[in-house]
C-alpha cells in the first residue's frame, strides 16, 4: 500500500516537473538542455552556477523558473563595493526623516525564499563570497536577533567568465558548493536566433515569464519529495564500482590511458572530484533516472549530469588554470568515453 | 740296335704287371648307380653316381682318401663327394656319393663322360670306377648371338581417355576447396584465422562457451555482457552506450540492419546490470549468444 502510495506520489510529481519544463520551454527557446539540468538541480536540491555571456537569458530563465515553483525570487548584483551585509539589510532614510534598516534581499521572503540570483557573483569580494556559501551550505542565518531560516533556497550564480577586470575568482573550496555550473550559450540555430531578434514577445522578459503558469510545483513540498526520491531510486553493485572508477578517473586520469592533446595528464590535476561532489553527482543522476521512469540507476543518468557536476569541481594545477573551461570539459568528456562499465567481473 | 727292342718289351711288362698288380686289389662294388639319363645333359646339370662296397678300412681313412672337390676332369668337375657308413662289422658297408657337374660350352653335342676314377683306400685296397659315357646337348645349336638381333617390338598397351574424368576431378576439388574455406569461413572461432580476429568473433566464442560450461558460475551472465561490452567499444574506440548505438551504426555501417538487436542488448544489459528485475541468465545467455553471433556474422560481412 505504501509502495504504490510512492509511486503514485513519483508519477504525480514527474508529470508536473515534465510540464514544468515544458511551461518554461514556451518562453525559453534554445535552451532545453539547460532548462532540464536545472530542473534536476531543483529536484536533487543543489545549488547551481549559471555560466555564460551578458544577455543571453539567465534572469528570464530563472524567473520563468521560479514562477513555476513558486515562492519568492530575490536578486543581487554582484559588485567590487558590495559588502556582506548588503545581503542582510540596507539602510534609508524613512518618511518620517529618520534612518531605517530593513532587511536585504536574502531574508527579505523568509522562509519563502525559493530562487535567490547572485549576478555575476565573481565581482564580489571574497567576504562576500564567504556568507553566501555560509548560508548556502546551513541554508539559515543569524540577524536582527533572531535566526531566519531558509529551507527553500536554492541559489543560482552567474560568472562572468568574459571580464578579468575588478573580479575575484572563485576559489574551488566555494565552486564545490555549487552542485551544477550549467552552460547558458547562445543557441547556434538560426531560426531561433531569428525568432530571438525579431519576434517582438520576447522584447518584454516581465511579460514573457507571465506567460509561464504559476505554481506548478509547490517550493515548499520540494524537500521532502526529494529525499523519498533518492531513496527511491535503487543502484546496483556494477553501478556503484563504476561511480568509483569515475571518481578515480577524476583524480588520476593517466592511471585510466586517458590523454589529452597539448596536455601532460599526470600533471594536469592538483585536486579531482570531492566526496561531496560525488555525492552530488549520484544526487543528480537519481533524480534523471526518476525522470526517465525508472526506479534503477544507470550510467546514462550519470553521464546525463556528469559534465555539469564534475567539470567545475576540477582543480587544475597553475599552468592549465586559464585554459580551465576548455580543459574540464574535455577532460570530463574523456573520462567518459574511457572509463568502462562493466569494468571487471 | 737289338737292345733297344728288348728294353722296350721289358718296360711294358713291367706297367703291364702293375696294372694286374692293381686291379688285383680292388674292392668289388656290390652296387653300382649312374645318373638315369645319359641324354640331353646340358651346362651346369648336376650328374650323380653311387656304389656300395664293403671293407675294413676305417671311414676316417676313407674320407681323406675321397678324390678333392673342384677336381675337373674333361670339362666336368666333382663338386661333391661324401661317404656314408651303411653297416658296421668286421667288414663295414659303405656308400659312395660323387656328385660332377658339367661346365662346357661346346655349341654342338658331344659325348662326354664322367672320369674313371681309382680311389686308393688304403695301401692294400682301392676303388675302381669305369667311366660314364653321356651325350651333352648345347643350349644353342647353332650358337650365341646378339639378343638384340631376336628382340620384338612391344606393343603398346590401349589407354583410357581420362580427359573429361580430370576435368570433373578438378571441378570438384575446386568446389571442394571453396566449401571448406566457406565453412571454416562462417563456423571457425580460432583466433590464428585471419578473419578470427573480430571484436565480436572474440566476444561470440566467449559467450558460446560461457553458456555451454557445465560449471555453476554465479558471475558467467555478467561476464558474457562484459565480453560484448568490450566488443563494442573496441569496434567503435571508446566507451559505447545505449545513447551511442545511432552514432557507433554511422560509424560502421555495416552493423546498420542489427541496430534494433543493438539496442536491445543495452536494454538487457542494462536490466541485469543495473536493475532490481533481473531476468532468468539462461535466457539471457541464449539471447547474448543469439545477438553476438549476429554481429558476429555482420562483423565478416556474411
Amino acid at each position: 500500500m505504501k509502495t504504490a502510495t510512492i509511486d503514485n506520489q513519483l508519477a504525480d510529481w514527474r508529470d508536473k516537473v515534465l510540464k514544468l519544463e515544458s511551461e518554461v520551454k514556451k518562453v525559453i527557446v534554445g535552451q532545453d538542455k539547460a532548462i532540464k539540468l536545472m530542473n534536476i538541480a531543483i529536484f536533487a536540491r543543489g545549488h547551481v552556477l549559471l555560466e555564460g555571456g551578458v544577455g543571453v537569458g539567465k534572469t528570464t530563465l530563472l524567473q520563468a523558473i521560479t514562477r513555476g515553483i513558486g515562492g519568492a525570487y530575490e536578486r543581487i548584483e554582484g559588485t567590487v563595493d558590495l559588502m556582506p551585509n548588503d545581503l542582510i539589510y540596507h539602510t534609508f532614510l524613512g518618511s518620517d526623516g529618520r534612518p531605517q534598516i530593513d532587511e536585504g534581499p536574502l531574508l527579505h521572503a523568509g522562509e519563502n525564499l525559493s530562487v535567490f540570483f547572485f549576478n555575476e557573483i565573481n565581482r564580489a569580494r571574497p567576504q562576500v563570497h564567504a556568507l553566501m556559501l555560509r548560508v548556502m551550505a546551513e541554508r539559515h542565518i543569524s540577524a536582527f536577533k533572531k535566526e531566519y531560516r531558509l529551507p527553500h533556497m536554492l541559489v543560482f550564480a552567474d560568472r562572468n567568465q568574459v571580464e578579468k577586470n575588478e573580479t575575484f575568482e572563485i576559489p574551488s573550496a566555494a565552486r564545490d558548493r555549487f552542485m551544477m555550473e550549467i552552460p547558458i550559450e547562445i543557441p547556434v540555430d538560426r531560426e531561433i536566433r531569428k525568432s530571438l531578434i525579431f519576434n517582438t514577445r520576447f522584447q518584454h522578459a516581465e511579460k514573457l515569464t507571465q506567460q509561464v503558469e504559476s505554481e506548478i510545483l509547490h517550493f515548499d513540498q520540494l524537500n521532502d519529495f526529494s529525499d523519498n526520491l533518492q531513496n527511491h531510486i535503487q543502484t546496483s553493485d556494477v553501478i556503484e564500482e563504476y561511480a568509483l572508477d569515475l571518481w578515480d578517473a577524476t583524480q588520476n586520469p593517466a592511471m585510466y590511458g586517458i590523454k589529452l592533446d597539448t596536455v601532460d595528464v599526470s600533471k594536469l590535476i592538483q585536486a579531482g572530484a570531492s566526496p561531496r561532489g560525488m555525492a552530488m553527482l549520484l544526487k543528480a543522476a537519481r533524480v534523471h533516472a526518476w525522470m526517465m521512469q525508472r526506479e534503477d540507476l544507470y550510467p546514462e543518468d550519470i553521464h546525463a549530469v556528469f559534465h555539469e557536476i564534475i567539470s567545475h569541481r576540477l582543480a587544475f594545477n597553475s599552468m592549465y588554470e586559464s585554459r580551465r573551461t576548455a580543459l574540464a570539459r574535455e577532460l570530463s568528456g574523456h573520462i567518459l568515453s574511457q572509463v568502462t562499465v562493466p569494468a571487471r567481473v | 740296335m737289338t737292345l733297344l727292342p728288348k728294353l722296350l718289351l721289358l718296360i711294358a711288362l713291367l706297367f703291364q704287371s702293375a696294372i694286374i698288380c692293381a686291379e688285383d686289389n680292388a674292392i668289388a662294388i656290390s652296387n653300382l648307380t649312374n645318373p638315369a639319363r645319359s641324354t640331353g645333359i646340358q651346362i651346369g646339370d648336376v650328374l650323380q653316381r653311387s656304389m656300395t662296397f664293403e671293407t675294413a678300412t676305417p671311414q676316417n681313412m676313407i674320407s681323406k682318401a675321397l678324390p678333392a672337390k673342384g677336381t675337373r676332369n674333361d670339362e666336368v668337375e666333382l663338386i661333391a663327394a661324401s661317404i656314408v657308413r651303411l653297416k658296421e662289422g668286421s667288414k663295414n658297408q659303405y656308400k659312395l656319393e660323387l656328385n660332377y657337374q658339367v661346365f662346357t660350352n661346346a655349341t654342338r653335342s658331344k659325348v662326354m663322360a664322367l672320369p674313371a676314377q681309382t680311389i686308393k683306400i688304403s695301401s692294400t685296397e682301392q676303388l675302381v670306377l669305369p667311366a660314364w659315357r653321356f651325350w651333352f646337348s648345347p643350349l644353342v645349336e647353332t650358337g650365341i648371338v646378339n639378343a638384340k638381333a631376336n628382340v620384338q617390338p612391344q606393343v603398346k598397351a590401349p589407354t583410357i581417355d581420362l580427359n573429361q574424368h580430370a576435368l570433373g576431378l578438378k571441378v570438384f576439388s575446386v568446389m571442394l576447396i571453396l566449401s571448406i574455406i566457406g565453412l571454416i569461413y562462417v563456423n571457425a572461432d580460432t583466433q590464428w584465422l585471419p578473419f578470427c580476429k573480430g571484436n565480436f568473433a572474440r566476444a561470440h566464442k566467449q559467450i558460446k562457451r560461457i553458456s555451454r560450461s557445465k560449471v555453476t558460475d554465479i558471475n558467467r551472465l555478467k561476464k558474457a555482457l562484459f565480453s560484448l561490452h568490450s566488443s563494442f567499444n573496441k569496434t567503435y574506440g571508446s566507451n559505447l552506450f545505449a545513447n551511442d548505438v545511432g552514432d557507433f551504426v554511422s560509424e560502421h555501417p555495416k552493423f546498420m540492419p542489427l541496430q534494433q538487436q543493438i539496442l536491445e542488448f543495452f536494454t538487457l544489459s542494462n536490466q541485469s546490470l543495473f536493475s532490481r528485475h533481473r531476468q532468468d541468465d539462461r535466457e539471457m545467455l541464449l539471447k547474448l549468444l543469439s545477438i553476438s553471433k549476429s554481429l558476429r556474422d555482420c562483423e565478416r560481412g556474411v
